[in-house]
């Protein structure tokens, strides 16, 4: 008996000293962005990546100035993007649950698989239409871009979790009466918020994250993201590494914050989209 | 208390070359304010029959009448579901989640913009009625199963509509609650007087409220009758099964001085049959069916002392081979000793595996039916 | 009907946009048939002319090559870590704990990739990064990022960093929607915890190996940040994708559309699977 315990708690304590020694790996850029754009000038010539340092703001300071602009530039983008990729993707989630066809399902499909398709080959056709309609550079430009991508992710999320919600309780709606949008707003958005929490949530970090459009629409600097922003930052000789990751820091603030707070909402949109094929 | 007519209704679900009929050529007519029952097995249609008289489903042929009426014909909705005037009970009550009971019944008053007085004592008259008072402000996840019913139908009856649909509902009950839900039901009916469908595979939701039935099989529809004479005189072998247990064996048709006599096995025969129905030829072939509650079945020792009607007639001795006990009843499983004849007999007494019995049937309750199409043989 | 119109309403923005983004798939399609570039300025139709140019192209082969071989690490690590951190998380006790860890090893997808490269570029400093701490252990101090052998597979371990997570977590999640009672049994049957995993747990994680390596291939190909910033420091790292961006910079439109190409016809290959065992789940709701 006491062989089966002692195995048992072996086996536990192995098992948490290997979470725990991988998990302090994964974690050490957090650490390193925490200790090092923290650290005076000096600091930063005298003590490598992974040591702290006495304590400054000094660098923060720098940083702050220079990347309080692309924050509220990609907020101003993001925001927008993700309340409408969400709300409108809800929209037509609903609609492709209610109305199943062949042609339905296959024109979803036709549009779930071009959102795995690498956004950057749509490059060239992409710059082409913004500058078309005259909205290169503009944070019309951006918005509409992102949608391109987001909305139709958007929906495929949405999807998933609409998906499991009980057919005849939305039945029911229409027996008593109740129009496509009373049964949407009434009984499918109350019934799947927390799911359209997690899509806000998935777009809202994707989109903030998100280096390449930005990096290709837009031209003037005053209008970048802080994603963008980010590259006069990158090693090279002259730049301080406490800079860099004082910026690093600062601009994944948000989507870190958020993510802190938020986070299992996030993790169950990842689970639905992993589970997606399984329904 | 409006009048509702299937004319010809077939139902295709699926494409080209995976296509699955669902109901085919379903006729028939519901009275208004009466209590209609639509019995089948689970996958029979009958589920599919409701659902297009709700609208949630468009017949792929066929029209639908509410009081001479067309409402739907030939794959087209003409009324659409919202404005049929239906309150339906699903069989999981699909009451909202989200809102509380009072919010639940309110819902399909809000949609037609009651006034909130309006909605209000609306709602108390039917707490009132179905007793559901003290609940009324609780979350469906909050209150029993028999409670979430009640509320159910309060929602479906909320809007005063001309016609109720229940499906299954009380499958979802424990045996006490589902007698009370069925008085309910069939008091609740009496007194508005709106006209109810019950669609259910229990024969005893059907005999308990039903005042005429339709039995449906395979998509169509086998007998419309009252419940006593689907009882009595199901018209085929299908529609027999469809009502409950029922043992169904091949017999032999002898006539002799007596009358006839049914040679069922070897050892096992039926004398003095007062039987009229069959043709000439003494020795036809048929099959009979036998509900288990008109068998007796008594232990050998108490033979010699019984007193009985002149229904019963001896069918010879079994023995036991399985026993269960349901609501005050033994269901026995009988084999002849030969072990060619296998029959279930419904039994008042303690009967264990490995007892030799006697058994006795009612030839009054005796069902013929012709071995090749299975239909009825009248007496 | 009236109400059928007015629900394909919902439809119709989401519509649009995916629309939109079919369109530029198309469209990259037929310019690739084209030759459109700084020298030729108005498209003529050349047929398969400028994808014989663009795999004669040495440095696109190569690049091709290296996000194929992107690729296909981070499916294997992905995968074999993902599949160990999610079955040593699952077999914690307490819920609580599971899910800090599984944030812990999530965290880095909020961190932007461009935040992330330059984290990451600084960590590989040979003089101030990582090796500082790894010399004194007596451990190993590749060059990382300064060596064109060993830039490429920094990379590699960067995104083994960012993505195996999101592995972990299908594979949590499939483990999680195994019948308890199967596991239950295998306990009682003195089944140690690998041949719980072994035999019960991976055979039902079907799905989650499906998705996991659908969703770690895709994310391989469209690496861009993470290449692009550390490109600087090592030209040895070209993606694919890079390739393609740069040929639009230098004004190679019809080339830039070949590369676009070949990238949707990869990821369409690694996605149709996935999306063909989605959609059967589709039709089977239909009926």
């Amino acid at each position: 008996m006491t062989h089966k315990n002692m195995g048992h708690q072996i086996r536990h304590i192995v098992n948490n000293v290997v979470l725990i020694v991988l998990g302090a790996l994964w974690l050490i850029p957090a650490y390193a962005l925490l200790i090092d754009g923290l650290k005076t000038t000096s600091g930063v010539l005298a003590t490598p990546v992974l040591l702290p340092a006495a304590f400054s703001f000094g660098a923060m300071h720098i940083v702050i100035d220079a990347l309080s602009r692309p924050i509220l530039n990609s907020l101003l983008y993001v925001l927008p993007v993700a309340v409408i990729s969400t709300f409108v993707g809800s929209l037509a989630a609903f609609y492709f649950y209610k109305v199943t066809s062949f042609l339905n399902s296959t024109i979803f499909t036709i549009i779930a698989i071009a959102t795995f398709v690498p956004y950057q080959i749509t490059l060239v056709p992409l710059i082409k239409m913004v500058v078309s309609l005259g909205i290169f550079n503009s944070t019309y430009g951006l918005i509409f871009a992102f949608l391109i991508f987001y909305l139709p992710t958007g929906a495929l999320l949405m999807s998933i979790f609409i998906a499991v919600l009980p057919r005849t309780t939305l039945e029911s709606a229409r027996v008593d009466g109740a129009s496509d949008f009373t049964v949407f707003r009434r009984i499918v958005i109350p019934l799947t918020l927390p799911g359209m929490i997690s899509t806000f949530i998935f777009i809202l970090i994707e989109t903030w994250n998100n280096f390449f459009i930005p990096l290709v629409l837009i031209s003037s600097s005053s209008r970048r993201t802080a994603a963008v922003a980010l590259l006069s930052y990158t090693g090279g000789y002259g730049t301080l590494y406490n800079e860099s990751f004082a910026a690093a820091f600062i601009a994944s603030l948000i989507p870190l914050v958020i993510f802190i707070l938020l986070g299992r909402y996030f993790v169950r949109g990842l689970m639905a989209f992993g589970s997606g094929a399984k329904g | 208390m409006v009048k509702i007519k299937l004319e010809n209704i077939t139902k295709i679900f699926g494409k080209k070359g995976k296509e699955f009929k669902a109901l085919d050529n379903v006729s028939f007519e519901i009275p208004g304010s009466s209590f209609y029952g639509v019995l089948g097995a689970s996958g029979a249609g009958k589920t599919t029959v409701m659902r297009i008289i709700a609208g949630l489903e468009t017949p792929t042929m066929g029209k639908l009448y509410f009081d001479d009426e067309l409402v739907a014909a030939d794959n087209k909705d003409l009324v659409p579901v919202e404005t049929r005037n239906v309150g339906m009970v699903f069989q999981n009550w699909a009451l909202y989640p989200h809102l509380s009971n009072y919010e639940n019944i309110a819902f399909p008053l809000k949609v037609r913009r009651w006034t909130a007085e309006a909605i209000n004592s609306r709602i108390n008259e039917l707490a009132e009625i179905l007793g559901i008072k003290e609940i009324i402000h609780k979350r469906p996840g909050q209150v029993s199963g028999g409670q979430q019913q009640r509320v159910a139908v309060a929602r479906a009856l909320a809007k005063n509509p001309a016609l109720l649909l229940l499906d299954e509902p009380f499958s979802n009950l424990d045996a006490n609650s589902k007698d009370d839900a069925r008085s309910l039901v069939r008091e609740v009916q009496k007194s508005l007087g709106v006209t109810a469908v019950i669609v259910s595979h229990d024969p005893s939701d059907i005999f308990s409220l039903a005042q005429e039935v339709a039995v449906i099989s395979l998509g169509t529809v086998g007998q419309v009758s009252t419940p006593e004479e689907l009882y009595d005189r199901p018209r085929n072998i299908k529609v027999a099964s469809t009502l409950g247990e029922i043992n169904f064996v091949d017999a032999q048709v002898k006539k002799n001085s007596g009358g006839y006599s049914l040679v069922i096995a070897d050892d096992v025969k039926v004398k003095g049959i007062d039987f009229k129905g069959l043709g000439n030829d003494s020795a036809d072939r048929i099959k009979i069916g036998i509900r288990p509650e008109d068998l007796m079945v008594h232990k050998e020792s108490q033979t010699s002392n019984l007193i009985m009607g002149k229904e019963w007639v001896p069918m010879g001795e079994f023995k036991a081979s399985s026993a269960n006990y349901s609501q005050g009843n033994f269901m026995v499983a009988l084999q002849d000793q030969k072990a060619t004849l296998k029959i279930n007999a419904l039994s008042r007494e303690v009967v264990n595996p490995g007892d030799m019995v006697q058994l006795f049937v009612n030839q009054e309750k005796l069902k013929f039916f012709t071995l090749d199409t299975g239909e009825l043989i009248p007496k | 009907m009236k109400r059928l119109n007015t629900t394909i309403l919902f439809s119709i923005p989401a519509l649009i946009f995916g629309g939109i983004l079919l369109y530029f798939i198309f469209w990259n399609f037929r310019n690739s048939l084209m030759d459109y570039s700084l020298i030729h300025s108005h498209p003529i139709y050349v047929g398969l002319k400028t994808y014989q140019l663009v795999f004669s192209d040495p440095s696109f082969t190569s690049s091709l090559e290296r996000s194929l071989i992107w690729s296909a690490a981070l499916v294997g690590g992905g995968n074999a870590i993902g599949i160990f951190i999610g079955s040593f998380i699952f077999f914690l006790k307490r819920d609580r704990v599971k899910t800090v860890f599984t944030s812990i090893f999530i965290y880095p997808l909020a961190i932007s990739s461009a935040a992330a490269a330059v984290i990451w570029t600084w960590l590989f400093n040979i003089h101030s990064g990582i090796n500082t701490i790894l010399g004194p252990l007596h451990l190993p101090t590749p060059l990382w990022l300064d060596s064109s052998h060993s830039a490429f597979s920094s990379l590699i371990l960067v995104s083994l960093w960012m993505y195996s997570g999101i592995s972990a977590l299908f594979y949590l999640a499939a483990f999680q929607n195994v019948d308890k009672s199967l596991i239950e049994s295998a306990k009682i049957d003195s089944a140690g915890p690998i041949r719980v995993l072994g035999r019960i747990l991976l055979p039902n994680a079907k799905n989650a190996f499906i998705v996991s390596t659908a969703i770690l291939f895709l994310f391989a190909l469209r690496i861009f940040s993470l290449a692009y910033v550390a490109l600087g420091l090592n030209p040895y790292i070209e993606t694919a994708v890079l390739k393609m961006y740069f040929y639009y910079t230098t004004e190679y439109f019809s080339e830039s559309s070949v590369a676009s190409i070949i990238l949707v016809v990869i990821a369409i290959v690694v996605v149709i699977p996935y999306a063909l065992y989605g959609l059967k789940r589709w039709m089977i709701n239909d009926t």
